[in-house]
């Protein structure tokens, strides 16, 4: 299996560009066969199974609550993006909670949504989410800028819905860079990589992949983890993406067999 | 290193006159602790990685340190990041609390926090407003052209995981990639002495071995004196924060 690990020095990711793996393509056939083995997993309840998931083996971890820490990246990223055009990242970060706050307002925000959690937040709680969300961006900017070619902020994670099988794959990307035969795709993550670190990666890539409207894989999947001061990356040969598909069977299977426990 | 009667982003604004001096090498500087590792070590493997923070270089025991003074400082460090984000403030001490309970989970501060008596609050909420009142009139105005990022965290394993490196900085600003380089400060509601120096010195390592660049700068304000440092990187200082780090892992070993 291809994969690097290098540091996040301007030198070390601006190499990690250079890349000249033909990527591996996701056919209708593979495409089927992924969705059997998922249709096995008869399941009441939906599935969402991303690379953090991978990473924990299947493990569920606590319940998903809004707060500074899980709003930022979202807040952030969306942040980042507008910044291209205004060029003033903390203005970006307040206008972005403000229309989170707005479509509460009007009515469009579903409950349980981040809208809705910093509507009813103080607003000492929205200005430190603010600065969180301004710092992963500035973080963001600072690690995507080291590469030192374009890059396009990603507007969504990848999603996969499998056919018939109620799961979700979700495959998470913070940023592309284009190149001359394809994509690379960046992730950026907080605290060290684990050792299942690459398998996260593979699972990312596979997602990515499938969401693909050609099911054309990117070149290569980049992880970055700022605090660290580490980056790893996986290609995006065939063996890498069967691999993640294969890790994110797995980790469907153990949360389908926990449901079941629970249920039991 | 003096102490300077301007504000922080006075400082290091008129620290960029140093941005052509030359950059200290930081490419040694994993194999050199890694040598001093092995001396202190040897050839085995340690179960638990041993943990250093800029904590763990205080040398005597300060009011900054127990229950109250760490929960000043956090208290301290939400009105920093809010104060960042241009958020005007009339309750420091109930915003910073609002903050503060937002982002932290379960912990002993917490545990502390929730059992202090009504006089013990009223004490920290003026002492919280009196340092929030030096903050913000010293930290000055930091434009966002200097891409500042609050509450910054670093994790740096070392010699295949046996040491590792926790840090945490209160104000980045500066980019590696643009060329201007980082610099770091550290906000202390205690007074600028030994302890804060060798503090500075561990986030000038932590960052050097981080980012693959050492910063240009580490600087300190202290909201008890309202006094501010600034201290250039060089070899030196990275010399003598690598010697701080070995000294402090022997010390941790021997404790273990």
């Amino acid at each position: 299996m291809n994969f690097t690990q290098r540091g996040i020095a301007p030198h070390d990711l601006n190499e990690l560009l250079g890349v000249e793996t033909t990527p591996f393509c996701v056919s209708d056939e593979h495409r089927a066969t992924l969705a059997q083995r998922f249709r096995t997993l008869s399941s009441a309840q939906r599935l969402r199974v991303d690379a953090w998931m991978v990473e924990r083996r299947g493990e569920s971890g606590r319940s998903f609550a809004w707060s500074p820490l899980t709003a930022r990246r979202s807040i952030g990223n969306a942040a980042l993006r507008r910044s291209v055009f205004s060029g003033d990242l903390t203005a970006s970060v307040n206008e972005i909670i403000d229309e989170h706050l707005h479509r509460v307002a009007r009515g469009y925000a579903r409950p349980g949504s981040l809208g809705h959690w910093l509507a009813n937040v103080p607003q000492a709680v929205r200005a430190l989410v603010a600065s969180d969300a301004l710092t992963w961006a500035t973080v963001s900017l600072e690690t995507l800028d080291s590469f030192g070619a374009p890059f396009v902020v990603a507007s969504a994670d990848a999603y996969y819905d499998v056919a018939g099988a109620r799961v979700s794959l979700r495959g998470r990307r913070d940023a592309t860079f284009a190149t001359d035969s394809g994509r690379i795709v960046v992730r950026l993550r907080t605290g060290l990589p684990a050792s299942t670190a690459i398998a996260g990666l593979r699972a990312d890539l596979a997602v990515d992949a499938f969401s693909h409207n050609h099911g054309i894989a990117a070149q290569r999947v980049i992880g970055v983890w700022p605090e660290a001061g580490i980056s790893l990356s996986v290609d995006g040969t065939e063996e890498a993406v069967r691999a993640g598909a294969r890790d994110l069977m797995r980790a469907a299977l153990t949360q389908h067999r926990a449901a079941l426990t629970n249920a039991a | 290193m003096a102490t300077i009667d301007i504000t922080m982003a006075e400082i290091l604004r008129d620290g960029r006159r140093f941005a052509d001096a030359p950059r200290p090498a930081v490419d040694g500087l994993r194999t050199q602790i890694g040598d001093g590792l092995f001396s202190i070590f040897g050839a085995t493997a340690a179960h638990e990685p041993v943990v250093v923070r800029a904590s763990s270089f205080r040398t005597n025991d300060l009011v900054a340190y127990t229950p109250y003074g760490r929960m000043r400082g956090a208290l301290l460090t939400q009105t920093l990041r809010l104060h960042m984000v241009n958020y005007s403030s009339h309750d420091p001490f109930g915003d910073a609390v609002a903050a503060w309970r937002a982002s932290e989970g379960a912990s002993e501060l917490v545990d502390y926090f929730d059992a202090i008596d009504d006089d013990e609050r009223a004490r920290l909420a003026t002492d919280v407003a009196a340092h929030s009142v030096v903050l913000q009139q010293r930290i000055g105005d930091i434009p966002p052209q200097w891409r500042p990022r609050t509450a910054v965290r670093a994790r740096v394993r070392l010699a295949n995981g046996q040491v590792e490196l926790r840090d945490h900085v209160d104000l980045a600003i500066g980019s590696i990639s643009a060329g201007t380089g980082n610099a770091l400060v550290d906000i202390t509601s205690s007074v600028l002495d030994d302890n804060v120096e060798r503090a500075l010195r561990f986030h000038a390592l932590v960052e050097s071995l981080r980012a693959g660049v050492a910063p240009r700068f580490i600087a300190a304000l202290s909201t008890a004196t309202a006094d501010v440092w600034r201290v250039v990187v060089d070899d030196e200082l990275l010399q003598r924060a690598v010697n701080d780090l070995l000294g402090v892992i022997t010390q941790l070993k021997a404790a273990a």
